[in-house]
């Protein structure tokens, strides 16, 4: 999944837009702290990749792109609960919410995600980081 | 029934509090809906899914649909869900008044969707597939076409296909060889098989209209000689009524692991004389007329895959509160009394996993089909610009992440339920064996 230059920086506009509004909650700062750094190393990684493919090295440089798309993902699923923390932080804070169990459940969902499943994004960068060619030279006879 | 399958708090906070979906109802196209137009949909779609669409679920995948040779057999009760599902106007949820339809968002639209095939995936796939064909007649189709063919599909009297992959060319369609004679009158002949196409033969409609990729002898190699067609099952007469029986049969049913409930068909086209197919647009643009519907299309797998995760995760959060199993590391006495599994630290790890996947996936989802209604109807070029754009880069994970993680979901709510999760006899395996499809 190699996006043109254009929506990758567009993805990132908006994520870091998101990263603002949470900073403004103490208790959303850690999320929005892990959510910068992975936008970072992915950003990184995905210029690595593109060296790779301009050298002309199109299948070696793609031969992870699963696993690409994986950690991308993940990205974006911490974008996305990064979003619904903040509305229901707000929610929680203005103390007139119907139902506080359902915005606290985000708030848990959102903790568990971001200690749980974003960490998995750093070992998938340096993975793909570092052209790992594994997958691409093994011949089918060795199975 | 009320359905449990999915939350409709957790759909409405979506609408309501993340995408401000009234904002919608000041352009142009939504300016007769407000949002007790949108509760109302979305009530009526979850009134028709728990009283119709979820009690035969089960039943539908221990009773795959059957081919005597001439007929495809399947239970009554997917008809009766599937006529109330027309009634209520949920096959014409996007389209133009003009044509018979509800002209409302995508984002509504998905999250009917989504409360259906929480309910009844096999059911399901018989609308999503000919949404999706009438769509790109919508967008590609002439206005006789759309006439002939679209309009009794969002009826509801015409069903759709979309006919794709080979027996030999599955993800890769530049090695289609499905051909398209052209004749003297403008139509073409078919032949060719079509595999793996659902819904591709079944006595549920009075039409079933076949969208079919093929080439034209002597165009490019390759996916750019690629035409798309409109081979319907029965020909349809000019004054709309059913005609001849078009040459296209069911060689066969494919007898897959989940999704059982939505026929899955390998179709021979030409056997005879070659099925009559009318030319979709211009020839040789049959992949960019299909591709264009790819973003709307992600968006309905992916959020497929979440609704399959939501309905496990729910059995189970309710079988984890109800179920007494065991006690703390740290309860030493036998006789005290049994926890509910739901107080078990790693019971609520496999919970918040669920959780977290289906919960992300439908926010995702949902704001990707807001971005369908922002890059549609957005009064501001630049703001449909940016909208399509964001599409374009996200909707390779709005499809893939949800099909990856919601899965793995499932596999969670199977492991909640213990030995009774490995059993047909609770549904969180049947809802893994469903979702499995989505994952290829």
């Amino acid at each position: 999944m190699m996006n043109n230059g254009a929506g990758l920086k567009l993805v990132a506009q908006k994520i870091t837009e998101t990263i603002e509004q949470a900073n403004k909650y103490d208790k959303l700062s850690e999320f929005a702290a892990t959510l910068k750094n992975s936008l970072d190393t992915i950003i990184e990684t995905t210029l690595k990749v593109g060296k790779e493919l301009e050298k002309g090295h199109v299948n070696l440089a793609l031969a992870n792109a699963t696993l690409y798309l994986d950690m991308f993902g993940h990205m974006v699923i911490g974008w996305h609960w990064l979003r619904m923390a903040i509305v229901a932080t707000e929610k929680l804070s203005d103390n007139d919410a119907k139902n506080p169990d359902f915005y606290h459940g985000k708030l848990v969902a959102c903790q568990y995600f971001y200690r749980y499943e974003m960490p998995r994004i750093k070992p998938w960068s340096d993975l793909i980081k570092s052209i790992d060619d594994t997958t691409f030279k093994t011949s089918a006879e060795i199975f | 029934m009320p359905l449990e399958t999915i939350s409709l708090e957790d759909i409405s906070f979506h609408l309501t509090e993340m995408l401000d979906v009234k904002r919608l109802c000041s352009r142009d196209r939504f300016s007769e809906h407000d949002e007790a137009v949108f509760d109302a949909v979305l009530k009526t779609a979850e009134q028709i899914a728990g009283d119709l669409f979820a009690p035969h679920n089960q039943k539908a995948d221990q009773n795959e649909p059957t081919f005597d040779g001439e007929k495809v057999h399947i239970i009554p009760e997917v008809k009766d869900a599937l006529a109330a599902y027309i009634d209520a106007g949920f096959m014409g949820i996007q389209h133009d008044y003009d044509v018979g339809g509800m002209q409302l968002p995508a984002s509504v639209a998905m999250s009917c969707s989504a409360i259906f095939n929480s309910a009844n995936v096999g059911t399901a796939g018989y609308p999503f597939l000919t949404i999706g064909a009438s769509n790109v007649l919508r967008t590609y189709g002439s206005d006789e076409q759309k006439h002939r063919f679209m309009e009794p599909m969002i009826e509801g009297r015409f069903f759709g296909t979309m006919c794709l992959s080979e027996p030999q060319a599955g993800s890769s369609l530049s090695d289609i060889k499905t051909q398209a004679v052209p004749q003297d009158d403008g139509t073409y002949r078919i032949t060719g098989n079509k595999m793996w196409i659902s819904a591709g033969e079944h006595e549920l409609s009075e039409n079933i209209i076949h969208l079919v990729l093929a080439k034209v002898p002597g165009g490019p190699a390759g996916v750019k000689g690629i035409s798309l067609f409109i081979v319907p099952k029965f020909l349809v007469n000019d004054d709309g009524s059913i005609g001849e029986r078009n040459d296209v049969s069911l060689a066969g049913l494919n007898h897959k692991m989940g999704y059982r409930g939505t026929t899955n068909t390998l179709l021979n086209f030409g056997e005879n004389e070659g099925a009559v197919g009318y030319l979709i647009g211009e020839e040789h643009k049959g992949l960019f007329y299909m591709f264009h519907m790819m973003n709307e299309a992600r968006i309905g797998v992916g959020l497929g895959a979440v609704s399959l995760g939501y309905a496990g995760y729910l059995y189970s959060l309710e079988y984890a509160k109800n179920r007494p199993q065991g006690r703390h590391p740290d309860g030493k006495d036998p006789t005290s009394d049994q926890l509910m599994l739901i107080e078990h630290a790693d019971i609520k790890r496999l919970l918040l996993a669920q959780k977290a996947a289906v919960e992300g996936g439908l926010a995702l989802c949902l704001y990707a089909a807001d971005l369908v209604d922002d890059e549609n109807t957005s009064p501001n070029e630049k703001d449909r610009a940016e909208a399509s754009l964001l599409l374009d880069t996200l909707t390779p994970v709005v499809k893939s992440w949800p099909s990856e993680f919601c899965l793995e979901a499932n596999k969670h709510a199977i492991q909640i339920l213990g030995g009774y999760g490995y059993t047909r006899d609770y549904p969180v395996e049947q809802y893994y064996r469903d979702n499995r499809l989505n994952y290829s």
